[in-house]
């Protein structure tokens, strides 16, 4: 039987063989094979519209740079045509003569007044234009450097009943912010037995201006605790004698010392 | 065994699977191809973009740099010229209207000049002449204060440049003075420009001032 069994014969005319693994292996194949081509395809298009997108921004960019270069040329000429020196030059002497028209005699007059002492009389004040000094215009130039925005030169002549009261002005410009590079020229006995001196200093006329508030608060809260008005001034007298009553900053110092005398 | 693999691969239905495996491995060779030669050449474009854009980039900042140093020294240019041409106008222009503002002041300030000198400068390297007005008045301090605090108010360009202060009488006139003063102004030379000063040989670079900058 069992050997009966073994030769079975096969009747049919195409023997059954399962094909259906060959063709699910040819299918997947076809599919990847599609899915690949798609992707070469899409790469590929990509690839020449970039390039060519970029090719062109690429051109755009050198044509602008070639631009920007001969606009940099041009430029260039324009900057060494340019004499900044001589216009810098321009542009501070107008600035300092700006500052000149600005500059306000009145603080000037109040500050000074504040600092002389009772034996000092200016007779002389006057604002130096260095710049137009041809005659000494490096020395000049070389002591305009030295003023910085803002800050103006100041000579001044003056009268003290001694050689101390010079002094003592002298020290109260150097102990006074408002001013700086105090340079005393000469002082010389003249026939009424005063001294004459002469003086140049650096005066700065914001500093001058926030001093003068400083004692202008000072003296209203003086007012208000209902204090000696002149209590908390450096030197009232010659307050007195800045304020426009028909007497100058030297003649309020008379002014002052002839008061204490009365009183 | 390998006769089951060559009776269920092989024979006819090698046609089944050889052409989709010959396809899959033709597009792998076109994928190669791409990653290899057009992948660099790609690459090899956007560096040279990269670089031409920096290269823009860097040149338009200079050329930034340098019109806006240009534009402001032509803006102060313009703001000398602008100054030139009417605060100190020149002398034919604003001459006797300051002749007349100086009078008016000193009047009003109970100041009467009984003469006054009117000296000149030359002030060559500005193209400006320096006007001055030297007069002594007598009066009191409380007169000088007026006339000072008008000048400062007046809109014309008058410096006070000197004060010169002396008791009058040698000290009898009680409280009067002889007051010296010098006021000044400036005016522009006769068809001078200020483009003038703007004008030279090369090689100047550094920074610009700014006018008015600390006024």
């Amino acid at each position: 039987m069992t050997e009966a069994r073994g030769h079975i014969p096969n009747l049919a005319r195409r023997p059954f063989l399962n094909a259906r693994p060959v063709i699910r292996v040819a299918m997947l194949l076809t599919a990847l094979g599609l899915l690949l081509a798609a992707a070469n395809l899409f790469a590929y298009w990509s690839f020449s519209q970039g390039q060519d997108v970029k090719q062109v921004r690429l051109e755009e960019t050198r044509d602008r740079i070639l631009q920007i270069q001969e606009e940099l040329t041009g430029l260039e000429q324009r900057r060494q045509r340019i004499d900044l020196d001589s216009q810098n030059e321009q542009v501070q002497f107008l600035n300092r003569k700006i500052e000149q028209r600005t500059f306000g005699w009145s603080l000037l007059f109040d500050t000074l007044a504040e600092l002389l002492p009772r034996d000092v009389r200016i007779g002389r004040l006057s604002l130096q234009s260095i710049e137009e000094n041809d005659r000494s215009r490096r020395a000049a130039k070389k002591a305009g450097d030295e003023l910085r925005p803002g800050e103006i030169l100041l000579g001044i002549q003056g009268q003290a009943r001694s050689f101390e009261a010079f002094v003592d002005f002298v020290d109260a410009l150097f102990g006074s912010s408002a001013f700086r590079r105090v340079d005393p020229t000469g002082d010389s006995k003249i026939q009424t037995g005063m001294s004459q001196f002469t003086l140049s200093v650096i005066y700065l006329p914001e500093r001058a201006a926030a001093l003068d508030r400083a004692v202008s608060d000072a003296e209203s809260r003086t007012v208000e605790d209902g204090g000696p008005r002149d209590g908390g001034l450096p030197d009232g007298g010659l307050r007195d004698g800045a304020s426009p009553d028909g007497e100058p900053p030297d003649a309020g110092a008379r002014e002052a010392s002839s008061r204490e005398g009365r009183s | 065994m390998r006769g089951f693999i060559a009776s269920v691969w092989g024979g006819r239905r090698f046609w089944i699977w050889l052409p989709p495996l010959v396809f899959l491995l033709a597009n792998l060779t076109a994928f190669g191809i791409y990653q290899t030669i057009f992948a660099d050449e790609a690459a090899v474009v956007q560096s040279r973009l990269d670089d031409a854009q920096a290269r823009l980039e860097e040149l338009q900042g200079r050329r930034d740099e340098l019109e806006d140093y240009i534009s402001l020294v032509e803006q102060t240019r313009q703001q000398i010229a602008q100054i030139y041409g009417s605060q100190l106008a020149p002398e034919e222009e604003r001459l006797t209207a300051i002749l007349r503002e100086v009078r008016k002041l000193a009047q009003q300030a109970d100041l009467e000049p009984q003469s006054t000198t009117y000296p000149k400068e030359e002030l060559d390297d500005y193209g400006l002449n320096r006007r001055s007005f030297v007069f002594t008045v007598q009066g009191t301090y409380f007169d000088l204060r007026k006339l000072i605090n008008s000048l400062e108010l007046s809109d014309f360009f008058l410096t006070l440049e000197d004060v010169a202060l002396s008791e009058a009488g040698g000290g009898r006139a009680g409280g009067q003075l002889t007051i010296g003063l010098r006021l000044s102004t400036l005016f522009a030379e006769p068809g001078f420009s200020p483009e003038r000063l703007a004008q030279p040989p090369a090689g100047r670079s550094s920074g610009s001032a700014v006018l008015g900058g600390s006024s």
